[in-house]
């Protein structure tokens, strides 16, 4: 399944640890340029960490990691972003104290042209008019569903080639949850690649492509979500039944 | 009592207080600055301090030994601070980089304990260095003075504040204006969050650094000029009355700890014409209980939550 | 009963083999210095730290001494400076260091009345020599220790030759600053009490905080007052400032200090043109020969490096007199005839002639006030007729 050209992200055998417990155990995965990937699995299965490695947040003990043909293991979380990645962490993360604006500005802290920027800020507001309206206001007082549109709307400023999302459905209402997977598969549609990390297996598996299923620290099931949602073990585990 | 209804003595009072609260609050910048954004207090902000003002000091004896100083006294004024605040800021620089960065994940009393010996290393080594003798800053301008009746107010305490307002709104405008001194926020509320913005963590911690080292040496020259001597123990008390005045402001707050230095420096002047003034150092700790009894976060504390 | 006597007998019969060797008796048993080791004079005071200047200049006076000495009975003399941080609890944790070394003759020190007091009781355990060059508070010699000497003057002595010289000036308007410590206070005190003697009244009386630089709030109270004259008790640090700062609030009173304030660098470099008619109270001025071989050395002499530079050689004195030389080459010294040798000494020293009373203060007249007066262009401490 893995085509001839090498893949965009590749992630090989990788160990991480995370204080002194062994949080990773060798995982491998693959993303292909313009897919979006699901990435499910229950509380402490090592979810967050795998992201966190890839994002550079955490360093791998072992193991490699490829975007593009380069290197990640060894470099730290900044220069990760310039090479066109970008995190929107569990949590939101949002910067509270800043306004809406400068939460956007600080997303497109490493790019260079006022005017490139601009145009990118009115395009989000476009994405997200709730944020236009409210662009002057401190991120702190926004609702949570606001929140999260913003933590997405500042993670789309760094021109991301791969955007990852940590649990973008975390204490959200259902109707605000609906609202923003759209928003995430219109991202995908537009051309980004995505990795979600989703706890909401359903949902994920409307939405992504390809799957892969994470079991304290291992991969346990990798396939299309088509096969995945049918998966017995799966519908016992994550679907309810 | 009868002092404070003295109009006189009591705008004298204001402006003593003004002067040395300008001055506290300079160095209550550089706790809180760093406060807010590695939750850590830099006990040896006080000899960063020292040593802007024994940079000042040199280059001023320099200029005013070879005559420099008396045909271009203002250039030289500026020279004393410019030396001032890059040798600060080059060892504010330095300390981060060496006896904090390391710590950064130990538990938080080791970059305290950490702080402590830098603070205590470095006026020892400026002992040595002077021999512990006091220095005299060389009088390059003439003290003028504005007498209006029986008040007369030195132009080096107008200069003073003038300059400390100057300072602190340079640094307002850069910390909420341009785009580092917004990543400097960031990194203060989240540092993960702030790198994977792509923003450079270590860098914006080194200049906050830098800038708070800066404000202290500017502080350092003014201290240097207005009261001419300075020893290798003169970090100490201002950098604990500073403390104080980040405390009272709400430490990691910098609109606070501009208003608490001076907000203690008033209270200390206004305060010896109520009580005789061996209390003065009881007024300023006697504040600083009080505020966090009644506003444990400062009188300009955080009110912004952070709704989940 | 018996067996106890029998002891009693061995142990005479033993100790009369013991003193002839020795050559002599001492109830406080002796030092003994082996052959080929150096002697060592203690230093304790304050060397770094906020006063780390008057401590070095301290130490530069003993220095020279011991230099100057180089060896007695053919043992070298080392100096051993300990830094007491002025301090009770470090004091005495360097006197009791100090008295535990057995090649050790006894301390100069130490600077600060605080840290001498706790050290005293402490050589007095060992009965180890102390000769302090600047701690001056009275209670040092008022509490029966009798290792315990001074080359300075005590404050009362002092804060009464300033009053005498406030009242005989006919200066009405006083008010008094201390710097709330021990010294400060009790110069402060006394002054006022003599003042009060003579009827005259103290407008007020304020403490400030040591290493605090900014009086002015202080001082724009005081102006309120109009006084004559403000006394301070306090050291050079603060006393300079004050001086600086009354003529920038515009005070105009005279300002009179203590022998803290006896500095030329410290105080009449650091204030200029504010300290000029400044009155501070010092010993007569040191032999004029000797300043210029110190500061050939150390550069400007401060305030306590004469008083340094006596104690040391009083010590130094008192052992070569009281040393004997064995054949094994070792000395001998006895600890009391040491402190007999030195209680009962007519020394004639840089600071004039040195007897100690029974107290182990100096004897006559020693403090005196001076002026700062500029002349040709240079400024300095004038001493004033008695």
């Amino acid at each position: 399944m893995i085509s001839q050209k090498q893949p965009f992200l590749d992630v090989q055998e990788i160990h991480t640890y995370y204080g002194k417990i062994h949080a990773l155990k060798g995982i491998s995965i693959t993303i292909n340029k313009g897919e979006m990937v699901t990435l499910i699995g229950s509380n402490g299965a090592g979810k967050t960490t795998l992201l966190n490695t890839i994002s550079g947040l955490l360093k791998p003990q072992k193991g490699q990691i490829k975007f593009e043909g380069t290197h990640l293991e060894h470099l730290p979380a900044h220069k990760i972003v310039s090479l066109g990645i970008a995190q929107v962490p569990e949590g939101r993360k949002i910067f509270s104290r800043l306004t809406i604006m400068e939460n956007l500005e600080m997303g497109a802290f490493i790019r260079k042209g006022r005017r490139a920027i601009a145009q990118d800020m009115e395009q989000i507001y476009d994405l997200f008019p709730r944020l236009k309206e409210r662009r002057k206001q401190v991120a702190g007082t926004l609702s949570g569903g606001e929140q999260q549109m913003l933590a997405i709307a500042r993670a789309l400023m760094t021109r991301p080639k791969l955007l990852i999302l940590d649990e973008p459905s975390m204490g959200l209402a259902p109707l605000l949850i609906e609202n923003i997977f759209l928003t995430i598969k219109k991202i995908n549609q537009e051309g980004a690649t995505i990795l979600l990390v989703e706890q909401n297996a359903l949902l994920a598996f409307n939405i992504a492509c390809r799957g892969y299923v994470l079991q304290s620290g291992k991969i346990a099931l990798e396939d299309n979500c088509d096969n995945l949602s049918q998966n017995k073990m799966i519908k016992e585990l994550y679907l309810g039944g | 009592m009868e002092y404070l209804l003295n109009p006189e003595i009591l705008t004298a009072q204001i402006i003593n207080g003004l002067t040395i609260g300008g001055i506290y609050a300079l160095i209550a910048l550089g706790y809180t600055l760093v406060y807010g954004i590695l939750f850590m207090i830099n006990f040896a902000h006080g000899e960063i301090f020292m040593f802007g003002s024994f940079g000042g000091f040199a280059v001023l004896t320099l200029l005013s030994n070879n005559g420099f100083s008396t045909t271009h006294p203002t250039l030289s004024i500026l020279c004393a601070f410019a030396a001032a605040i890059l040798i600060s800021s080059a060892l504010g620089a330095i300390l981060e980089r060496v006896a904090y960065r390391p710590l950064r994940d130990a538990p938080r009393l080791s970059p305290l304990i950490s702080a402590i010996g830098v603070s205590i290393f470095l006026q020892n080594a400026m002992m040595l260095f002077t021999r512990g003798r006091m220095q005299v800053y060389p009088d390059i301008i003439p003290e003028n003075f504005i007498e209006i009746g029986w008040l007369s107010i030195s132009c080096f305490q107008i200069s003073i504040i003038l300059g400390c307002l100057l300072l602190m709104t340079g640094l307002y405008i850069f910390i909420y204006k341009t785009k580092t001194g917004k990543a400097m926020r960031a990194v203060a509320e989240n540092r993960e969050a702030a790198s994977l913005m792509g923003i450079d963590v270590n860098r914006i911690i080194t200049i906050t650094f830098i800038i708070g080292s800066a404000l202290a040496a500017a502080a350092g020259v003014m201290v240097g000029i207005y009261y001419t001597q300075i020893n290798h123990m003169m970090g100490f008390i201002p950098g604990i009355k500073a403390f104080t005045a980040a405390v009272l402001g709400g430490i990691g707050n910098v609109p606070g700890a501009m208003l608490g230095g001076f907000f203690l420096g008033l209270a200390e002047a206004l305060g010896v014409l109520v009580m005789p003034a061996q209390y003065k150092d009881l007024i300023a700790f006697g504040l600083l209980i009080l505020v966090l009894i009644i506003r444990p976060k400062g009188i300009m504390g955080e009110v912004v939550s952070e709704r989940v | 009963m018996k067996n106890k006597y029998q002891w009693y007998c061995l142990l005479v019969i033993m100790s009369l083999f013991f003193i002839p060797l020795s050559g002599y008796a001492d109830e406080w048993g002796f030092i003994t210095i082996p052959n080929g080791k150096p002697i060592r004079i203690g230093l304790g005071s304050m060397l770094s730290g906020d006063y780390a200047s008057m401590g070095i200049d301290i130490k530069n006076g003993a220095e020279m001494a011991v230099l100057e000495k180089k060896s007695i009975l053919g043992h070298p003399v080392i100096l051993q400076a300990e830094d007491d941080g002025c301090g009770g609890p470090t004091s005495v944790a360097i006197a009791e260091k100090m008295c535990n070394n057995p090649l050790l003759v006894g301390v100069v020190g130490y600077m600060c009345s605080g840290g001498s007091k706790p050290a005293s009781d402490v050589h007095n355990k060992y009965k180890v020599l102390m000769i302090s060059p600047s701690s001056t508070a009275m209670e040092l010699t008022s509490r029966g220790i009798p290792v315990f000497f001074r080359t300075c003057w005590n404050d009362a002595t002092q804060a009464r030759c300033a009053a005498d010289f406030v009242i005989k000036k006919k200066w009405k308007k006083i008010v008094v600053l201390h710097d709330k410590s021990d010294y400060g206070q009790s110069l402060a005190h006394d002054f006022t009490n003599h003042i009060s003697k003579n009827g005259l009244k103290i407008l007020a009386t304020e403490g400030l905080t040591r290493g605090d630089k900014d009086f002015a709030p202080i001082l724009t109270k005081i102006k309120f007052m109009r006084p004559e004259l403000i006394y301070f008790g306090g050291m050079a640090a603060e006393g300079v400032l004050l001086a600086r700062q009354m003529k920038r609030v515009g005070i105009r009173a005279y300002f009179m200090s203590d022998d803290g304030c006896y500095t030329a660098k410290d105080f009449i470099q650091a204030g200029g043109r504010a300290t000029n008619g400044c009155y501070v109270t010092y010993a007569k001025k040191p032999d004029a020969q000797w300043v210029k071989r110190f500061e050939s050395c150390y550069g400007p002499c401060q305030t306590f490096s004469p008083q340094a530079y006596d104690a040391t050689n009083i010590l130094l004195e008192a052992v070569t007199q009281v040393a004997k030389k064995q054949t094994d080459g070792s000395l001998i010294i006895g600890k009391k005839a040491l402190r007999d040798k030195v209680a009962g000494i007519q020394y004639k020293g840089i600071t004039g002639k040195i007897a100690f009373n029974s107290h182990g203060d100096r004897t006559g007249s020693v403090v005196v006030i001076y002026k700062v007066v500029e002349e040709n262009g240079k400024r300095f401490f004038k001493q004033l007729p008695l």
